[in-house]
Order: C-alpha cells, then structure tokens, then sequence
C-alpha cells in the first residue's frame, strides 16, 4: 500500500470513527441536570458534566459526528471542484483557462474565514452550510496544483502521442490527466483535513456552525468561554478534541517521499 | 492542576501589566488616585441627544434628570423639587441652588432650553409625550406641554433620554456630581468631582474603563488594575471573594422576557400560549443562570403595581391546553396536528452568557411539553425583529425605567407601539391603557396595571421569565458601595476610598 493509499485509509479510518461515536453515547447529551452540575470525572461522567449538568463526553462524542461531516464535505468539494477547474483550465487553456486560473486565485486572495462567513451568514448555521462554506472557500489551492499538473502531464511524450493520434480532450482527461494527477491531489488533500478541522471549529466558536445549543467542538469552546477560570476542563477537553484530530490527521496523512507518482517522477 | 494554576498566574500577571499604563496616565491628569471602575460600556458621546446617551451619562454620575427612581423603587425629586398638573400641562418646580458644572445656574431658561433642544433632536426624549413644549413661568418654575396627555409627569421626567445639560459652543455641561476630564469614545473617561454639585461632592475621581468581556472584567479586579467591576459571571464571584474582594449582588428592574408572534401559526392560538408560559419552570431557570426572581409579572417584585405571586409553572395544565388546541402527544414524544409536528424556532442573541446559558433549558422545558425547539442565536436583536423571523424569542429590558409601568407597555405591546413585532392586538388591552393614560391617582393606576398583568397573564403576548440579577465586586475600600437595582447609576457621588 503506497503512503498516499495509506493515508486514505487512515482519514477514512478517523472519519468513521468520528461518525460512530456521533452514533451512540453513554447519556443523552441534552439532559439538563442542574444538581449535578460541574460534576468532576467519574466512571459514569469520564469528562465531567457542564454547568447544566449535562454529560461532557456524551456532548463531545455527538460533536464528533459534525467533524467528520464537514471533512467530508470540505474535502469531496474542494476536491472535486478544484480538480474539474483545473483539469478544464488545463485542457483549455486560451481565454477560459485564463478565467478559470484567475477565478481559482481570486477564491485563494479572499481569506479562508471571511468567504466561509459571508456564506454561512447568507445561508444560515448548520454543519452542512459550513461545510459547503469552507469547501467552496478552500477549491483554488486545488484548482491551481490541478492546472499545473494537467499542462504537465499534457507535456508527456505518451499523451502527446495519444493527441496525435486523436485522442480528443475528454479522453486525454479521463486515461491520462486525473489518473496521473490525482495521487498528488490527494495526497494534498489529506494534508488539508487538518486544517479544515480547525477551520471549522473557528467557524463554529463564531456561532457559524451548529446551533450554540448543539453539541459541536467548536460551539462548546464558545459556550464553556465563560468558565475559562471556574471550569477549565469545560473548554480543556473540545480543545484537546479539536488539537489531537487535526494533528492525527496531519502526522497520519503527512505526504512521505515517494508516496505519489509526481513526486516519484520528480526525485527520478 | 498546578498548571492551570500557573496559567492563571501568568495571564494575571499580563493582564496586571497590560493595565498598568491606563492607570499611571489617569494618576498624572488628576491630583488623586482615582477609584477605578470597570463595567460592560461606557458612553460613546457626551452629546446628550443620541439614543442611549442620557443612560451612559446618567449612570456615569455626569447627568441628572428631573426626577428619578430611588434606590428604593419610588419616583423621587432630584433636579426638581415638585409637578404639579395644570389643565393638561405641568409645572414643574426646580430645585434652588442647582449648577451646571460651570458654576453657572441651572434655572428654568436652562431647563427650558435643553428640553426645547432634546424635543428637536432627540426622537427618544419624546417617545411617552410627544413634542414636549417647555416655557420658562419663573426663575425656578418651568411649565411643560406635551403632545399626548401625561398622566404622571414624574415619571416621565425620569425617563433617562430627559438629562439636563448647557450646550456652550460644541460641548455639553451636565449638572451631576462628576465632570469629565478625559474622554475616550465607548472606552474610558476620567470623571472629576463636580466642586458646584448641589448634593455631596465626591471625594475622589473616577477612572471608568469598559472591558466588553465578563472574564477580562473579572481579571481586571482580580489583578489590582481595578477598585469595583460591574456585571461579573455569577460563577466568579466565589473566586473573587476568596481572594479578598467584596462580591455584590442586586436584582434589577430588567426583566428577561419571552415573547410570542402570533402572526403566524401555531402561536396565533392563545390556548398555544397559555400552554408554552405554563410549561416553562422559571425556578430553574433562575438557577441555570446564577441569580434572578423568578418573575411574577413584566415588573421588577418589589413594585407596588407588581402582583406578589410567581407565575405558575404547571406542565400539565400546559399539556391539557395543548390537547384541547388539537396538538396530540405522539408515541415518539411530539404533539402533532393534521400529521404535523409543532415545531418552534427560539431566537436569542449570543452576546450575553445568561442567553446562551438559557437556550437549551428552555428547549429541553418546551420539548418536555412534546413541542419541537430550533434554536437559533444572532448577534443584534432588532433585524430579527424587523423581519419578523422567529416564534419565540427572548431578551431583556429595563421594563419600568422611570418608576412607571406604562412605559414598556406603551412601546411594545399597544397594536401601534413601536416595538409590537409580535402581532399583539387586543380589545381588552387597549381599553386598560387608555384608561391608564387618564388615570393620575397612584392607587388607582396601581390597580390598572394589576389589571393589565393579569390580562397579560391570559393573552401572553409575552411571558416573563425572571428579574435579572447584576453581580459586582469591590475592594474593601469600597465596601459602602449601594448598588442601585439598575444599571442606571453605577458611578455615585458617595462613592469614595475608605482607610
């Protein structure tokens, strides 16, 4: 199994993980138990409880499933469209290669979080609205790598010949271009969920994400602010959630050498 | 846990060092050491006309109104000393010896001259009368006419919009026990006694800074870098005392309220809202919070127009009125009507801790109930007003800001009040308030506006949650601090550092 392959397993691997422990947790994460509350760790609250009394690892266990999904949809968005654009820039090239390339570095010259807070704000808060923020604010690193790896791959003696042989533009796309530049574009995008972790958590301490009263990483950082001194362990435990899934994302997806064929291609 | 407490240590140890260089400035402008005083604004003008001006002024100890309400909750002389009602005018007394900060008299030309000037500038300052008319009758008698009849005077010459000022060039002179100094927009002043103050002089400046975050207010007291913080969490206030300060608490006359639009179904059913105001336990809600009364009316308790009894919290009752409305209780624990579930979106802003605190306890009352809750915060109040986006939402107010229960009647629930976004429009209302608008005699107003809380009570066009309690803390030096049940007096002039 090749790095990159491996890294996909390993974000499929936490992204499922993520899901299922959005799935079942040892309390109902909204039941409000004012006479419990601020409970230290116990064996029935391993977290603790909020100052609503409320099971803190119930609450972060649900939390988890709004992560995985809008990695999810971070990464098929930015993925997907940041490729087609790309590819199509590369394939075209003349004036619509020449918009598609200044479209994609326009989206990169607009930060990150002001494109994916207009859209969340037009759009309303939910997890999936964020997702489709972030995904639609994050496509032009993608756009940008995916063109030049088309002009690239286009450059190959064996597509040339294919082209010369008549091969039309789609073709070339489907045998040889994202064939050729996908390992690479995943690669990259594994090395993105991090940051997509992150950036959706500061999305929704901003009260961009999920509803101030659902459970969510970054939503409880914004809930449990008030506590930083009363309570630290309120804001410690969605922190270290948020820090340890961006980091194992990260050191589990890091691009090794050799782990794609442009890569290999390059140290050859 | 020794990290955390290194943690702390160290972000004191920053935010002491961060405040360090405020305080030696305000040290060199005045002679004292000034009383340092945190809070959660501070006035982003001195022009008295802008909205929210006279509050910020007023609570900074810099204006006076001609009346006010006392600590106590009753309607006082302060400016004034006296009204007396003549035909459908006022004449209003003012009190001997009163300077402007100038040295020079606050007589009724004065007077006459600033309410002429609120009247043409200030659409807040004749929101309960009006176009006000003021005319000077003698040096210390003012008669004021007003657009709509005014059946207590008092009380709206205590409205906080009616300060009293002295416009010379492009500055104002206020009368109140304290002057500014040094002014920096929405984020400090320096206040000086006012030497000509007709009541006790200060004794020493005051440094006012506001810090918008609770916790950076806490930090604030908590370093040494301040002398009182006003509007603390009530979970630090145990902390603070045990590091020596003097925690403080007061219920206000601000009412945390949850109002209903009945412009759109299911809420256009009064038997709906009958059910949501039954089923929902301000007890605990009071207790998820940290502090409150739960309410008995849209009045703070202590009013004598307040009924004494807290609204009932009865779920069955709430349960049998929503079968009666035809919302059945499912198998999977929500009402549904026509094979519709009855679902409500609560709106609530995110900028104060209690909102967020109460959002999921309302939800899991109201779901309780089998009613479906989408919650939903925002950051301003009025566009969601404007567009009329939510079924229920809550916030609080000052509802008797000047001594007087009409005020916040008037504004958000008469059919034509400025701030009716909820589509109440009763019959039975609008008799009680007109009668309450010719009413003059206190007992008798006190009975209306029973009246008009038990009619409430039936309708909900709102439901009240509780009274809202403000937290503070001191240094010991401050230890006589009285805190006013408002947040329309925190700077006082009896404020001073003791030995």
């Amino acid at each position: 199994m090749s790095g990159q392959s491996r890294g996909l397993v390993a974000l499929g691997l936490l992204l499922a993980g993520l899901a299922l422990a959005s799935a079942w947790q040892p309390h109902d994460p909204f039941a409000i138990d004012l006479a419990s509350r601020h409970a230290s760790i116990s064996v029935s609250h391993p977290m603790g409880t909020d100052h609503l009394g409320r099971d803190l690892l119930s609450r972060m266990m649900l939390g988890a499933g709004n992560t995985a999904l809008v990695i999810l949809i971070v990464a098929s968005l930015s993925f997907g469209l940041g490729t087609l654009v790309g590819v199509t820039a590369g394939l075209a090239r003349g004036l619509l290669g020449n918009v598609l390339i200044r479209t994609a570095e326009f989206v990169i010259a607009v930060p990150t979080l002001i494109l994916a807070l207009t859209i969340t704000t037009l759009f309303g808060l939910s997890p999936v609205t964020a997702g489709l923020a972030l995904g639609l604010a994050t496509w032009g690193p993608y756009a940008l790598l995916a063109h030049a790896l088309t002009l690239r791959t286009l450059g190959q003696p064996h597509v040339l010949a294919a082209r010369s042989l008549g091969v039309g533009g789609a073709g070339v796309a489907a045998r040889h271009v994202v064939p050729e530049t996908a390992d690479t574009l995943l690669t990259y995008l594994a090395s993105d969920a991090g940051r997509t972790v992150v950036s959706y958590a500061s999305l929704a301490f901003l009260g961009l994400g999920a509803e101030t009263s659902q459970p969510d990483w970054g939503a409880m950082l914004f809930e449990y602010r008030g506590y930083v001194f009363d309570a630290p362990m309120l804001l410690i435990w969605p922190g270290l959630a948020i820090t340890l899934t961006a980091l194992a994302l990260n050191l589990a997806l890091e691009p090794r050498a050799g782990s794609s064929r442009f890569l290999a291609s390059k140290e050859a | 846990m020794s990290f955390l407490v290194c943690a702390r240590r160290s972000l004191l140890a920053v935010a002491g060092a961060l405040a360090l260089l405020p305080t030696q400035a305000v040290a060199q402008d005045g002679d004292t050491t000034p009383i340092r005083v945190v809070s959660y604004f501070a006035a982003s003008t001195l022009d008295p006309h802008p909205g929210g001006s006279g509050w910020f002024l007023q609570s900074h100890g810099v204006a006076e109104t001609l009346f006010w309400v006392d600590d106590n909750l009753t309607i006082q002389p302060k400016l004034a000393t006296g009204a007396e009602p003549d035909g459908d005018a006022w004449i209003v007394s003012l009190r001997p010896g009163v300077l402007f900060s100038d040295g020079s008299p606050m007589d009724a030309e004065a007077v006459a001259t600033a309410l002429g000037s609120l009247n043409a500038l200030s659409p807040r300052a004749t929101g309960s009368t009006g176009a006000i008319t003021a005319t000077a009758t003698g040096p210390l008698q003012v008669r004021i006419e007003t657009e709509r009849p005014v059946p207590v005077m008092p009380a709206v010459l205590a409205e906080f919009p009616l300060i009293m000022f002295k416009a010379v060039d492009d500055t104002w002179i206020y009368t109140g026990p304290y002057s500014v100094a040094a002014f920096e927009p929405s984020s400090r002043l320096l206040l000086e006694p006012n030497p000509h103050y007709w009541g006790q002089v200060p004794a020493a400046p005051v440094e006012l800074r506001r810090l918008q975050d609770p916790q950076s207010r806490v930090l604030a007291i908590q370093a040494g870098e301040a002398d009182f913080s006003f509007n603390l969490p009530p979970s630090s206030l145990e902390r603070l005392a045990a590091d020596g300060l003097i925690p403080r608490s007061v219920v206000t006359t601000k009412t945390e309220m949850l109002f209903m639009n009945q412009t759109r179904p299911p809420l256009d059913d009064p038997r709906v809202r009958q059910a949501i105001a039954l089923g929902v336990d301000r007890e605990m809600l009071v207790d998820a919070v940290g502090g409150g009364l739960p309410a008995t009316s849209l009045f703070h308790p202590d009013f004598n127009f307040a009924p004494d009894e807290p609204l009932p919290y009865d779920p069955n009752r709430a349960a049998a009125l929503l079968d009666e409305a035809g919302w059945a209780l499912g198998d999977d624990g929500l009402r549904r009507r026509d094979g519709e579930p009855m679902s409500l979106l609560l709106r609530h802003t995110t900028r104060q801790p209690d909102a967020i605190t109460m959002a999921p306890v309302l939800q899991a009352q109201l779901q309780a109930l089998g009613v479906q809750v989408e919650v939903r915060g925002y950051e301003s109040t009025q566009p969601v007003l404007d567009a009329g986006e939510f079924d229920l939402i809550y916030f609080n107010s000052n509802t008797v800001p000047s001594g007087d229960g009409a005020f916040i009647l008037d504004q958000w629930l008469r059919a034509d009040g400025p701030r009716n976004h909820f589509g109440y429009d009763s019959a039975g209302f609008e008799g009680l308030m007109d009668r309450l608008g010719e009413t003059r005699e206190p007992a008798a107003r006190n009975a209306l506006l029973l009246d008009i809380s038990a009619l409430l009570e039936e309708e909900v066009p709102v439901t009240p949650l509780f009274a809202v309690e403000f937290h503070m803390a001191l240094t010991p030096q401050l230890a006589d601090y009285v805190a006013h049940p408002s947040d329309y007096f925190i700077v006082r002039p009896d404020m001073g550092l003791v030995d």
